[in-house]
């Protein structure tokens, strides 16, 4: 694990190539945000390989609570559900009679019936009932049961994997970041705001627009942009990077001159707001601000392969971004607050729910421009400036999986 | 189903002439209604339920967010209302966010309301 060290915020020096060398500097291919065959790559050795986090535990509180997911790239329909014994499962949505589903969208049940024969599992995904079964030839109904799919739980998120064996467990995929969040207050936290799009831009360059802080003062020159770039830090640059195998880490600040408007002022008054900065908000959150800097604003969580955990004080917010095809790509955010106690709280957060979609709105207009151009043939390749390292480092760690997936076996 | 009244709390009835128009019950709602109407509206709007919101939550914390009267949630929509369209004002003087995707394209999800109404 590399030493936290804090990145002076207008130096002229390229300081992370420097702390990550393997990286390279050069240009890099368009090809992987545009090929479908490396998008077969990338669903084979990587997102069936993989620990995908698809939803929380909060979502099936109670027992019989369930709520379905399609991973389109990989085929795969599934039903998490928390069973008649209180623990939570993972199913292939798919009736072991003639591949059916038996469940749709999300809801409460003792039973998934089969809408095409009504054959019964109980939430445990045991099966219960077979309609006629004397007609059957030579059933072993033990064997019918709902194919489980592998579910590991973190701090609340659930997490799916299809291969037969997980090549790691998911705290080992986790690594240095579930460590750096074992005791941030996840579970206290409940979801504010959900927002969704589908849209023609392939999933890593989707992903890309939320890790890196330089496209702020432009992107965001209408909302959040003043509230990040100043004197301090004009190009927003992260003021803490850490980037791991493939798990990546970063923080922002700022800015220490920002004014806020008298809707923020309320919201800060009542409760607190999104772009009010860490002042007035002094509790000690573990897992936050690695450098204990005194305008800390929030942490980017890349964690590998689609899901970025953006984690503050008081609340924190995710990204998933499931590919459906090489250029287009599924978004879904949520904001998770601490639950409001009074309608004053419920009126602060008001405030944070509407500015942080609205910048989204914001962040997600540059991506199908972006894939546009790649997809006219106009660039061979992009370059990454020294402050996107971490989208440099995504790229790297996609490259990395399918490269030693690909190599002949010594 | 929900029944709009036109009620709110003794003491606010400056702001009776933007209710039922301007109170929904989800940020869907409330956004889709923001990114429709004109600025000077909005700017109206802004106007008189900003100065009012510290007033409008003193009033609203005597209740429980689990047993909202109706004209309070009434109040409270409107309050939300208020946090809907101030970054319109404040930030990019405009009904919807400029250079950003498509309204259509964009989706707000439901997520669960934090507090429920008794008649």
């Amino acid at each position: 694990m590399c030493a936290a060290r804090t990145i002076d915020l207008v130096t002229e020096a390229r300081l992370n190539a420097e702390r990550y060398p393997h990286l390279g500097t050069g240009p890099v291919s368009t090809q992987p945000f545009i090929s479908e065959e490396f998008l077969k790559l990338e669903c084979e050795h990587i997102f069936a390989k993989m620990w995908l986090m698809v939803g929380r535990t909060d979502q099936v509180p109670n027992k019989g609570d369930y709520f379905t997911k399609a991973v389109e790239c990989l085929n795969k329909r599934v039903i998490i559900a928390r069973g008649k014994d209180g623990e939570v499962r993972a199913f292939h949505n798919v009736c072991r009679h003639r591949g059916t589903h038996v469940a749709e969208g999300a809801g409460n049940c003792k039973y998934f019936t089969c809408r095409f024969h009504g054959w019964v599992y109980d939430t445990n995904g045991d099966i219960k009932q077979i309609p006629d079964e004397s007609q059957f030839h030579n059933l072993d109904k033990s064997t019918l049961n709902l194919r489980q799919v592998h579910c590991s739980i973190w701090k609340g998120f659930i997490f799916i994997n299809f291969a037969e064996q997980p090549r790691e467990s998911l705290t080992e995929q986790l690594a240095e970041t579930g460590e750096k969040l074992a005791d941030f207050p996840f579970e206290s936290m409940r979801v504010a705001g959900r927002w969704g799009a589908t849209l023609k831009a392939n999933w890593k360059l989707f992903q890309d627009a939320f890790q890196e802080g330089y496209h702020v003062q432009t992107v965001h020159a209408g909302t959040i942009g003043k509230y990040y770039t100043g004197q301090r830090n004009p190009n927003c640059r992260p003021y803490h990077l850490d980037l791991y195998e493939r798990n990546r880490g970063l923080s922002f600040s700022f800015n220490p001159e920002f004014e806020p408007h008298p809707s923020e002022l309320f919201a800060i008054r009542t409760g607190q707001s999104l772009s009010q900065g860490s002042e007035g908000l002094k509790q000690e959150v573990p897992g936050i601000n690695p450098d204990a800097d005194p305008y800390y604003s929030f942490d980017i969580n890349g964690i590998f392969p689609n899901w970025l955990l953006d984690t503050s004080i008081g609340f924190f917010f995710i990204h998933e971004f499931w590919p459906l095809d090489a250029i287009t790509t599924r978004w879904e955010a949520q904001l998770y607050f601490v639950p409001p106690q009074s309608a004053s709280q419920l009126m602060s957060q008001a405030q944070s729910i509407a500015l942080l979609r609205d910048a989204f709105r914001e962040d997600i207009a540059t991506s199908e421009g972006s894939q546009a151009g790649m997809l006219s043939g106009t660039l061979d390749t992009i370059d990454f400036a020294d402050t996107e390292i971490t989208c440099r480092h995504q790229y790297y760690a996609v490259m990395k999986m399918i490269e030693e997936a690909l190599a002949p076996h010594a | 189903m929900r029944v709009l009244t036109n009620q709110l709390p003794e003491g606010f009835e400056d702001l009776l002439p933007f209710v039922p128009q301007w109170v929904f019950s989800t940020e869907r709602e409330r956004n889709a209604f923001r990114v429709q109407q004109p600025m000077r509206d909005l700017k109206a709007f802004y106007d008189a339920t900003l100065p009012r919101l510290d007033d409008i939550a003193t009033h609203l914390d005597r209740y429980p967010l689990d047993a909202m009267p109706r004209a309070a949630a009434n109040l409270l929509e409107l309050a939300l209302m208020s946090m809907e369209v101030a970054p319109a004002i404040e930030y990019y003087n405009s009904p919807d966010v400029p250079n950003s995707v498509e309204f259509e394209k964009f989706e707000i999800l439901s997520a669960p309301l934090r507090y429920q109404v008794v008649d």
